[in-house]
């Protein structure tokens, strides 16, 4: 058992930094999506260039190939200087693009990991429908073989950045007539082609990031289909590997720093509690600092295990993430006082983050079924009916 | 290198003082009577070098760094093992730094034992010391905030009380004339902190394990009752909160034996997420197993009360939730690289 970085990552860390320090950009991520798509697009770019690019991505397909330590050390690093969390690119970066490397041929490989990693596109997930969100298996956008192209009709939804994507991963059914997880395909849809309708739909908290997609007899060559015509549900689960574990290493570290930040915010407060409710708050705030703390350390444990077999931990830390990053939203609503019925005032800034963090327990499965994953998992808990 | 999980030896060696334990020492045996237990066999918990386990071999200790010691208490823990132990193990450090080495050799070699003493909050009736199975002790190791004393109980008058843990016997005393023997402060206070969450950390995982089990073979409605989400999700949530507390534990150990400077802010956090761990899944696994749940019969009403008696020992000095915010901030920064 060790915490000691090599001198090796040591002097990553330090070469990071000094990178870092000219390189990271100094203005916050405009909030609409066209120009965010820019803004992110803007800084992969200048980090293919710095030689940054796609973190966790094999070296010969154009990636940086570094250890899950190290990785830990450029969130560590980055988020430390103010880097911009990733947004539009998380689907590119982080899921389409490592499935792509899995799953497709070279033709593919060769077409798409370049331009994703030179800043050039960005993509989105056609996972979800509007009568399959949990039970994603049951999806019924159809697609119909006819020649060398599949025709897609259907309904996609909950697809971030969808009006500004070029690309999107899409499961489409293949086949109606098996059971429901054998008959569908893994597609590269082109957001360009006919027949595609992107309507951004409004979130609670004000965003209009993520979208509707509505296909109609939308034109995909058959060659697109990666992993194997009605595979797509294990090349699905591929993807969905890499959102568990190292993937979120970066929140971790964030949710530090929004806690350290809601700790002063409760300091320039403190004139408005009485003394027995500055404990309360207190007492609150190191409970919910213990629990990062401890996911961080989990974190470290993840990292531990390298590209080995993922642990427990996995799944433990996106249910865990997702409702500590709620709770300590709720707190900055509860020490915020009545400015934050205000977006413009001092403390406006945690109104936003507070209702945005609504889908921290909805987004890329509910607490309620990753809570029956880890029981069925982790624990062995016999199937429900 | 970066790796915080126990390796293959450490897994060995711990899992061998576990299976001692389970067997030897299993939760049942507090179902046979009064208390206490583990005083009797005091000799076969010696033999495994329990009180010595991070003394030098030169001292009659096993020589382990604080990492498997760690991992050791953590089966204690799950075992519910004495209290009697973790003082042994705390007051032979502190009387060997204070150049108590005889007295040191004898709670390692179990000729003598300490027993754990907390002092009563102030308006208890009885002002004082609360002692933890103190039966034929021959010290008493005094945990109070930032600071353990070590003093010898001859002579003390000692009422015995009605413990809320009976697997403990209890005991009031006005407490000690005169003074201590000898006296700890970091990185003593530091370590008996992650010692307990250890402790803690085992108790949460035998009171998961034993809610998942009975879970899985208990039937209602033609079927295990763990196939129900009702159930599923409260195992889920005990699992959960085991997990972080023992990532934390791993990360308190190493930096507790690295003598790292933030390793009193980690230790309080193990605790601290260990010990919420340990109470609320004894509550959800005594839930689980239904109205046998409530019997005197099922062991995991032990967890639950022993989790009691555990919380009063978090002697932290970064306990106090305002200090504890304050502390442990740093991050890998450019002292990091310098050293290198």
């Amino acid at each position: 058992m060790n915490l000691n970085f090599s001198t090796e990552d040591r002097h990553f860390r330090e070469r990071l930094r000094d990178w870092l320090h000219d390189n990271v950009p100094r203005t916050p991520p405009p909030t609409d999506s066209r120009s965010l798509r820019d803004f992110e697009l803007d800084w992969q770019r200048r980090q293919y260039e710095g030689g940054w690019a796609g973190l966790s991505w094999p070296k010969e397909y154009g990636g940086c190939g570094l250890t899950p330590v190290q990785q830990l050390i450029w969130f560590e690093e980055s988020y430390a200087v103010g880097a911009p969390p990733m947004a539009c690119l998380v689907i590119a970066l982080n899921h389409g693009g490592p499935t792509l490397i899995h799953c497709a041929n070279e033709e593919k490989k060769s077409f798409h990991l370049p331009r994703i990693l030179k800043g050039e596109v960005v993509w989105c997930q056609g996972f979800s429908e509007p009568n399959a969100g949990s039970d994603l298996a049951a999806i019924r956008t159809r697609a119909l073989i006819d020649g060398d192209h599949l025709v897609v009709t259907g309904q996609k939804i909950w697809t971030s950045y969808g009006d500004v994507a070029d690309y999107q991963e899409l499961l489409v059914r293949t086949d109606a007539t098996g059971p429901k997880h054998k008959g569908i395909s893994w597609v590269i849809c082109d957001m360009t082609a006919p027949g595609i309708e992107v309507r951004p739909i409004r979130t609670l908290a004000g965003h209009e990031h993520f979208c509707e997609v509505f296909y109609d007899e939308v034109r995909i060559p058959l060659s697109n289909v990666v992993g194997g015509l009605n595979e797509g549900w294990r090349v699905a689960m591929t993807t969905l590997g890499f959102e568990r574990g190292t993937g979120y290493i970066p929140h971790l570290i964030r949710l530090g720093r929004t806690l350290e930040g809601l700790v002063e915010m409760a300091a320039s407060r403190r004139s408005a509690f009485p003394g027995g409710q500055r404990d309360d708050v207190d007492m609150r705030l190191a409970a919910i600092r213990a629990e990062i703390v401890g996911l961080q350390s989990m974190a470290y444990t993840v990292v531990s295990r390298g590209n080995g077999a993922p642990g427990p931990e996995g799944s433990v830390i996106a249910l865990a993430y997702g409702e500590l990053s709620q709770q300590v939203q709720q707190l900055a609503v509860d020490i915020a006082g009545n400015g934050i019925l205000d977006k413009g005032s001092p403390v406006g800034g945690w109104t936003h983050s507070y209702l945005d963090s609504f889908r921290q327990t909805i987004a890329g499965g509910t607490s309620e079924i990753r809570r029956n994953v880890i029981a069925e998992r982790v624990l062995g808990l016999p199937k429900g009916v | 290198m970066v790796y915080l999980l126990p390796t293959e030896e450490q897994l060995e060696v711990t899992g061998q003082v576990g299976d001692f334990l389970s067997g030897e020492f299993p939760l049942a045996r507090f179902r046979e009577g009064a208390a206490p237990h583990d005083l009797s066999q005091w000799q076969s918990l010696i033999g495994y070098g329990l009180t010595g386990l991070g003394a030098s071999e030169a001292a009659g200790g096993s020589g382990l760094p604080l990492t498997d010691e760690t991992l050791i208490f953590r089966e204690m823990g799950r075992a519910l093992l004495s209290p009697a132990v973790l003082a042994s193990a705390m007051a032979n450090r502190i009387a060997a730094t204070q150049g108590l080495e005889d007295i040191a050799a004898a709670l390692i070699g179990g000729s003598q034992r300490a027993c754990l003493a907390l002092p009563c909050e102030p308006g208890h009736p009885a002002e004082g010391l609360y002692l933890l199975d103190y039966e034929e002790a021959d010290l008493v190791l005094i945990a109070s905030p930032g600071q353990l004393q070590l003093f010898p109980i001859a002579g003390w008058e000692i009422e015995q009380g009605d413990p809320l843990d009976e697997s403990l016997s209890l005991g009031r005393s006005a407490g000690p004339a005169g003074e201590p023997l000898a006296v700890g402060d970091e990185p003593f206070v530091s370590q008996f902190v992650l010692l307990c969450a250890a402790q803690l950390t085992g108790m949460s995982e035998e009171a998961r394990d034993l809610a998942v089990d009975y879970a899985k073979m208990r039937e209602q409605f033609g079927r295990p009752i763990g196939s129900f989400q009702a159930i599923k999700h409260r195992c889920a949530d005990m699992a959960i909160r085991t997990e972080i507390a023992l990532a934390q534990l791993y990360r308190a150990s190493v930096t507790a034996r690295d003598q790292a400077a933030d390793a009193g802010f980690h230790a309080a956090a193990a605790f601290q997420l260990a010990n919420r761990a340990a109470q609320e899944n004894a509550a959800a696994a005594i839930q689980i197993h239904g109205g046998i749940g409530f019997t005197a019969e099922c062991d995991v009403h032990w967890l639950l009360k022993r989790a009691h008696v555990m919380a009063m020992l978090n002697i932290s000095s970064l306990a106090e939730p305002a200090v504890f915010l304050r502390s442990g901030l740093g991050r890998e920064g450019p002292e990091e690289i310098a050293d290198a």
